[in-house]
């Protein structure tokens, strides 16, 4: 932590915060404080205090006085960055809009829906499900992670194979400003006029506004449903079914790949049915209108045995396709009965480099030493490779890191990007050379300028500060 | 400025047949304004050199794919040079396996439709006269058209792009993959920013396949009334037509004895259409429609059709045309209430609905001082409603008194200052978007 960041906040600042938001939403203690040190990523860094204001006025109190005293603020949602970004390397105020849960407004007749930023992904769903509406972006976190984390990392989900990422469905954002000020962006229309501001917010890691409240595209859920679990015995088939799925002109609404790594670890954790001595399996949903789905079903099984498919099971019933999600989207939490601890990497590349980039990280992972499980997004070629390690290993976590790093490197080799959904945070922030020219960097640079000239908001994170070189 | 002057400039930045002086300068009309200089560079990096000139010299400068769009904007504060795109037209990379396709943002959207549909895979971009419109322009204004239902709009199917930016630097920004998020989402912000933030010079777009069959169907209606009460029965279900528009009855050849037509597009394998078709037409019966007919996209017949709901805001001959924006449901009710102009007989409407998209357009004939007092009624009623209305076409006169754009709203700040940051002189379209930035 820098030195002098706590000196920022004295007594008198803590009273104005507990004046605002009351004294039993600030957090001052330091075992507390230690609590809100980290999110789900490696990194970490103290807050000198933690507030969890209930309102957008809070909100902007809060940002009027850090304004005021040139404080940093962290916005946080349920911590569960990936890469980072929401903890508070320069101190500071973390911002925790948990409270803000309100559902604003069910709009079914507009198929829109207005909520606060802290309410989770998956409480919109139940709320949603009876009325026959869902929310298409559904991140493996949603039962922990919200709408207003979801927006600020563009966040993705087994489901943007079909349905596309955040930014598709997010049409209107009530922001509050580093200053304070509060500002409505888009709205139920599409298409406002002026530049597209809800676009640069979404993915902006909250560094350019607190996104307090998100007007949502809702979509009908689909008549009918077909989940598949394809089996196969070497990693190269699993990857080519891919693409031929693909290339036969089949949109399945989800295209995930899981290795054997994560199948072994899952299965201790989960039980979902996953067979660990296989190489991999493709989790396949289709979704849309029943005509016609038995027979595009079939021919997925037949794409899959073409390119040796040991078996393709289909889900019978509701409960078998939750059992099979639910070991999908355990499984990071799985990997520790492996290692306590891993470094996710998300580069994505285009769905035909998947056979080579896959090689690629497993030679990695040899010759680092270090375990890699691969479980991800392979319709869309966004990868999760996990580097699994044990943090009190000596000298480890530099080894991880660079790893990690390789990882980044090949992916935007192969045509891609070092990051598809968990942003670039902390962790990759050296990477983004990598992908973007002193000149791209630059034109973020004015973006950020022109939403928060001061670096109030999350600083630190995102951007570079000078040109820096990237780790060998 | 002087054209001359001007010319001796421009040559040392860009290969002397490259620059146009005087002859295509009145085909690069803006609102009656006409550039001393029409400039063709060939590759982005001359696009740069040019913008680095122009904002030394603080020159205003126009980026022109084919001028489909360019109706659209405030009158230009300045405009010296017309920044012609169309030898950006090399297609970069066409990578089917990945639907992927990267060109340059003067290759017309035609041209690259069928390259793409050569593999059996579709560009989904349908904004009026797609013939002759560019890549580059349709990104650039974001235009659409029917098939946004779908599909979305340039907003969901551009992944990335190459821009030149006011001071000279050429950038990429995204990429090939739909998840991508490295840093700021700069592709959004170029997307629908009408040339006034960089100019775009390369556009990788999403591809989709190709549906195996694309029907059209027609319904007629006698009511607006049973239209939109069809239309709100249709978006309350689990069917996904591409399309859904509804025009007035006389608009459509040799099918004029109906009040309105609803001209829906559909697509998948047969069983998918089928199902779609049967259950459309039960629900057009529900509120007894008088006609239901199915017709085959590559049919004369259904390509006139496609042409039809996709050009009329192109090509209809009125005076103004509004693209107004509201609430989904609210659509119906702006229909009506849009009617009243002609009903108190200040107007001849035609009108085209996209229901499932919360916008209409409005196409009026009415005595030229009237006009804009039109236009700014029907920003205040879409404003009424929850919605904007962005003035499409209006003699330039009309617009010294108008925002084409409507009123700046709680963003415009913002807006400012990102202009500020990218084109600090200002001469990129300067006055030509919301607030005359």
């Amino acid at each position: 932590m820098p030195a002098g960041s706590s000196a920022m906040i004295d007594e008198s600042i803590l009273h104005a915060l507990r004046e605002i938001v009351g004294p039993e939403h600030v957090l001052t203690d330091p075992e507390d404080l230690l609590l809100y040190a980290y999110d789900a990523s490696i990194h970490s860094g103290r807050p000198d205090v933690v507030v969890f204001p209930e309102s957008t006025e809070q909100v902007s109190r809060i940002m009027a006085l850090a304004h005021a005293h040139r404080i940093p603020v962290i916005p946080r949602g349920g911590g569960t960055n990936l890469s980072g970004g929401s903890v508070a390397s320069q101190g500071g105020i973390v911002l925790t809009l948990s409270r803000m849960t309100k559902v604003r407004e069910i709009d079914i007749p507009n198929q829109r829906a207005v909520v606060e930023a802290g309410l989770y992904n998956l409480a919109l769903q139940e709320i949603l499900a009876p009325y026959g509406y869902l929310y298409a972006p559904d991140p493996a976190s949603q039962k922990v992670s919200t709408l207003g984390g979801n927006v600020a990392e563009n966040a993705g989900g087994p489901h943007c194979l079909k349905y596309g990422v955040t930014t598709n469905h997010v049409l209107g954002l009530e922001v509050v400003l580093y200053d304070g000020r509060v500002i409505q962006l888009g709205g139920k229309a599409f298409d406002t006029p002026g530049y597209d501001l809800v676009g640069l917010l979404v993915g902006s890691e909250g560094t350019l506004g607190v996104v307090t409240a998100v007007t949502v595209r809702l979509l009908h859920v689909p008549e009918a449903i077909k989940t598949m679990l394809a089996i196969f015995d070497d990693l190269d088939g699993a990857s080519q079914a891919v693409s031929d799925i693909i290339a036969a002109g089949i949109v399945p609404a989800t295209l995930e790949m899981m290795d054997q790594l994560m199948m072994r670890a899952v299965e201790e954790a989960t039980h979902a049915g996953y067979p660990t001595d296989a190489e991999a399996v493709l989790i396949i949903e289709l979704d849309g209108l029943k005509d016609g789905m038995e027979e595009i079903a079939e021919q997925i099984v037949e794409i899959c045995r073409r390119n040796r498919a040991r078996a393709v099971q289909v889900a019978r019933s509701a409960e078998e396709r939750d059992k099979l999600w639910a070991g999908r989207r355990g499984a990071f939490g799985a990997t520790g009965r492996i290692k306590p601890a891993y470094l996710v990497n998300d580069g994505t590349v285009p769905r035909t480099a998947l056979p080579q980039v896959l090689r690629q990280v497993r030679e990695i992972g040899q010759r680092y030493g270090l375990p890699i499980g691969n479980v991800f997004h392979a319709g869309d070629g966004n990868l999760h490779p996990l580097i699994l390690f044990d943090p009190r290993e000596e000298g480890i976590l530099e080894l991880v890191e660079r790893a990690g790093a390789e990882i980044m490197r090949i992916c935007v080799e192969a045509g891609g990007t070092i990051t598809g959904e968990h942003g670039i945070g902390l962790e990759k922030i050296h990477g983004m050379p990598l992908i973007a020219s002193p000149a791209a960097i630059q034109a973020m640079r004015w973006v950020k300028e022109a939403f928060d000239p001061i670096d109030l908001l999350n600083p630190g994170k995102v951007l570079p500060q000078t040109s820096v070189g990237v780790p060998s | 400025m002087n054209p001359e002057e001007m010319l001796t400039k421009l040559e040392r930045v860009l290969s002397p047949q490259q620059v146009i002086t005087s002859d295509l300068c009145s085909a690069c009309e803006v609102d009656g304004r006409r550039p001393s200089i029409v400039a063709r560079p060939q590759d982005a990096g001359e696009v740069g050199e040019l913008l680095a000139l122009c904002s030394r010299e603080g020159w205003g400068v126009i980026p022109w794919g084919s001028g489909t769009q360019m109706g659209i904007g405030n009158i230009p504060r300045r405009y010296d040079v017309a920044l012609d795109l169309g030898a950006l037209d090399e297609i970069v990379d066409y990578d089917a396996p990945n639907l992927t396709l990267t060109a340059g943002a003067g290759c017309t959207l035609r041209a690259l439709q069928e390259l793409v549909e050569g593999k059996r895979q579709l560009l989904p971009l349908d904004p009026p006269a797609a013939e002759r419109a560019t890549l580059g322009g349709v990104v650039a204004a974001n235009a659409f058209g029917p098939s946004r239902l779908r599909y979305g709009a340039a907003r969901d199917i551009v992944l990335g792009m190459q821009v030149a930016l006011a001071n000279g630097e050429v950038i990429d920004v995204g990429g090939k993959t739909v998840k991508n998020v490295a840093g700021y989402d700069l592709t959004r912000a170029f997307i629908g920013s009408y040339g006034t933030l960089g100019v775009i010079t390369r556009v990788t777009c999403r591809l989709f396949p190709m549906p195996p069959e694309r029907r059209w169907m027609l319904i007629g209606f006698d009511r607006a009334g049973d239209a939109f009460a069809f239309v709100q029965q249709v978006l309350d279900s689990v069917l996904l037509p591409t399309s859904l528009d509804l025009v007035q009855g006389r608009v459509v050849p040799n099918r004029s004895d109906v009040s309105l037509w609803g001209v829906i597009g559909l697509e998948g394998t047969p069983e998918v259409i089928q199902r779609q078709y049967r259950d459309l037409s039960a629900m057009a019966a529900s509120v007894q429609a008088r006609h239901v007919e199915q017709l085959a996209d590559e049919e004369p017949e259904g390509q006139q059709i496609r042409r039809l709901v996709q050009d009329m805001p192109a090509v209809s001959p009125e005076p103004l045309v509004v693209r107004l924006y509201v609430p989904i449901s609210a659509v119906g009710s702006l229909w009506s209430a849009v009617q009243h102009l002609e009903a108190e007989g200040q107007a001849s409407l035609n009108l085209l609905a996209r229901p499932g998209l919360g916008v209409l357009y409005l196409m009026a004939q009415a005595r030229d001082a009237h006009l804009s007092l039109i236009a700014s009624t029907l920003q205040s009623l879409a404003g009424e409603m929850g919605g904007h209305a962005i003035i499409e076409r209006i003699p330039a006169e009309h617009k010294a008194h108008l925002d084409v754009w409507g009123t700046p709203r709680s963003d415009w700040p913002l807006m400012q200052a990102l202009k500020a940051r990218f084109d600090p002189a200002g001469i990129l379209s300067p006055g030509r978007f919301i607030g005359r930035l």
